[in-house]
């Protein structure tokens, strides 16, 4: 299957997710960006390094601002671990706390880690496409399997014909919309078009939502399985 | 002779109608207060017990050694007893018993997440030993161990802003610490009275539990329902010669120690309670027989003097007031049984619901009347009684009788 097909039909659904996923993430991938964090009476920004390997490998270092300097997290499978140099202790994060904040944003742990669960823990059908700006528009619902690990009764995709997800919604049981992921910019990246700026927000939770922007991308670069350890996670060397 | 020193004390008592009978009332109320205010006591109390037993569950637990200081995954023991043990769990002392997995998990839904005690249980068993099989007020109970349906607490899906039927995600931690979870569907809602059991536990079947958990085979208590919570020594020494030095086994009464106690305090409590009221009541009882004795002293010197036994004149003033306690107490454990009886069915206490729940109370409290109870309180009285009217019998039987004529 050739990445950039126009035509729907060659294409299933949970085909589309996953090259999303794949377009979003690449093989391996090493990232700038910065996360905004917003509430209704503060604002905080911190700048952080990515490095990501295959489906299961990541680590993440903050890189500004100086206080949450080093922070970091690990993420081998479906474990977690973090790094806070202020304690110098690593702490594997136990199942109690998955569901908890991903440093203070709107992100939980869950869905940092469990990035891949959309590909294989769904039901994908695709609800239409439609033409925006000139580009095929696949809308894409994903109902998660009746044993996954997914407390959404269904999410909603929207994904471009060049692999960019523009939206996706959570939707509780009741189908009431719950959390909505938003593409607010897309642009070209390290070769690749991808969305640049996306944003979390709880609904009907006035003023609190997260951002991520990307400042910068490499894909498909060759990074050392040692980066990927908890050794590496408490003594840098890059 | 003892047949007139009752008629001479029958009609001594109706010789003032009047005394007599605000006496009556006194030792009837007395006796009442005792018996009706212990039946309360014990009735709330009985109950308490009754309901953590439901929620240990048991009166008797059977796990690994360690797991009652570190309840981690891994302090598990087999799920089907075997050899002696199996005998003994299945004799005539045992009513029922039930192997449980149990380790702490959290459960989310879309909007909330909460820390829980994750219970896999077996539904045959499982039902004659905990409470929440009775309880179901949505949905069913589980239909057997292989069930992966979830049972939870009202109060839980209200938390978590779900229901019967939505599908709930709950995680743990396997043996080897990795982190397991998977979505459960919500097939039963259970009402426990007390939010903390609703908030607290969450219930699938036991084998549904071991292979989300990855520990096939193993459990992590043996919960044994005996012939009630008072008698289960002979039933726990059998249960933990039987289970050996590999397991720890424990009563109620220790594993929550706070309840044993209260046990304890509250027979003790009742015996004071019994000596407070009776102590209010001497003191009536004691001027009741020196009014008595006082108004007649000139008969009881004429009666000596005709050569009367000071002995008999003690005897008949006894023999009084043992008219008196007799009639007063048959009269309030009358009253007491009347009044306790039409509140056999509960008193609702819904009014003050939530500030019970909070202490575990139940909202209906029974009042249990017991023989113990009921014949301590008779006992305490009468005995007591005669003691105190002692002290004016030989008072009266002591007078000199010339002394005594002469008295104005």
């Amino acid at each position: 299957m050739s990445v950039g097909t126009n035509n729907a039909a060659d294409l299933n659904a949970a085909d589309i997710v996953k090259q999303a996923l794949d377009h979003w993430r690449g093989v391996s991938s090493v990232g700038e960006m910065t996360m905004l964090i917003h509430r209704p009476d503060w604002e905080r920004t911190m700048s952080m390094k990515a490095w990501t390997q295959g489906a299961d490998k990541s680590l993440i270092r903050i890189t500004a601002p100086k206080k949450d300097r080093d922070n970091s997290t690990l993420l081998l499978d479906n474990s977690m671990w973090s790094y806070s140099p202020k304690i110098r202790r690593v702490i594997r994060i136990p199942s109690s706390m998955m569901g908890q904040s991903w440093m203070g944003s709107d992100f939980s742990n869950n869905d940092v880690s469990r990035s891949d669960d959309i590909v294989d823990q769904y039901t994908h059908t695709l609800l239409g496409t439609s033409v925006l700006d000139g580009k095929v528009v696949y809308q894409i619902q994903s109902v998660p399997l009746e044993e996954a690990a997914i407390v959404w009764g269904r999410e909603v995709l929207t994904i471009r014909d060049d692999w960019v997800l523009l939206e996706q919604l959570f939707y509780d049981q009741d189908d009431v919309l719950v959390q909505k992921l938003e593409t607010l910019e897309i642009g070209k990246m390290g070769g690749r078009t991808s969305a640049l700026r996306q944003r979390m927000e709880k609904v009907g939770v006035e003023g609190e939502w997260t951002e991520i922007q990307i400042n910068q991308m490499d894909y498909e670069v060759d990074l050392d399985d040692r980066l990927f350890t908890v050794a590496n996670l408490k003594n840098p060397r890059e | 002779m003892i047949a007139i020193i009752f008629r001479l004390a029958w009609r001594n008592l109706w010789r003032n109608n009047r005394r007599t009978l605000i006496m009556l009332v006194t030792i009837a109320v007395g006796i009442w207060a005792m018996i009706f205010m212990t039946a309360l006591m014990r009735g709330m109390v009985n109950k308490m017990v009754r309901d953590a037993v439901k929620v240990l569950p048991g009166h008797v637990q059977i796990h690994h050694p360690d797991y009652l200081d570190d309840p981690n995954i891994v302090n598990s023991i087999e799920e089907h007893p075997d050899g002696i043990l199996l005998q003994v769990l299945n004799g005539p002392d045992i009513v029922a018993w039930s192997s449980r997995v149990r380790v702490a998990a959290i459960i989310s839904s879309a909007r909330e997440s909460r820390s829980i005690t994750l219970l896999g249980v077996d539904p045959a068993t499982e039902s004659e030993v905990s409470f929440v099989a009775g309880k179901i007020v949505q949905g069913s109970f589980l239909n057997d161990g292989d069930d992966d349906g979830i049972i939870v607490g009202r109060k839980l899906t209200e938390t978590l802003e779900t229901g019967l039927g939505k599908r709930i995600v709950i995680m743990s931690q396997d043996p080897d610490n990795e982190i397991v979870d998977r979505g459960f569907r919500i097939t039963g809602v259970f009402d426990a009275n007390t939010e903390a059991l609703e908030e607290g536990y969450v219930f699938t079947g036991v084998t549904a539990a071991q292979n989300f958990l990855g520990i096939p085979g193993r459990v992590h208590e043996v919960a044994i329902v005996g012939r009630g919570f008072r008698q289960i020594d002979g039933m726990y020494q059998a249960v933990k010669n039987a289970a050996g030095p590999n397991f720890s086994v424990l009563p109620w009464t220790e594993l929550n120690s706070y309840l044993g106690t209260m046990l304890g305090v509250m027979d003790g409590f009742v015996l004071v309670w019994f000596m407070v009221v009776f102590l209010a009541l001497s003191f009536g009882l004691v001027n009741t027989l020196v009014m008595a004795i006082f108004e007649r002293v000139r008969e009881i010197g004429l009666m000596l003097a005709l050569g009367v036994k000071p002995m008999i004149i003690l005897a008949q003033i006894i023999v009084e007031s043992v008219c008196l306690l007799f009639f007063g107490a048959l009269t309030g454990n009358l009253v007491a049984w009347l009044t306790i009886r039409p509140l056999q069915d509960g008193i609702d206490l819904s009014s003050y619901a939530e500030g019970l729940e909070m202490f575990g109370y139940s909202t209906i409290l029974y009042p249990e009347m017991t023989v113990e109870d009921v014949f301590t309180a008779n006992v305490v009285v009468l005995s007591l009684g005669i003691i105190a009217s002692l002290f004016p019998a030989i008072r009266a039987s002591r007078y000199q009788p010339v002394e005594a004529l002469i008295k104005v």
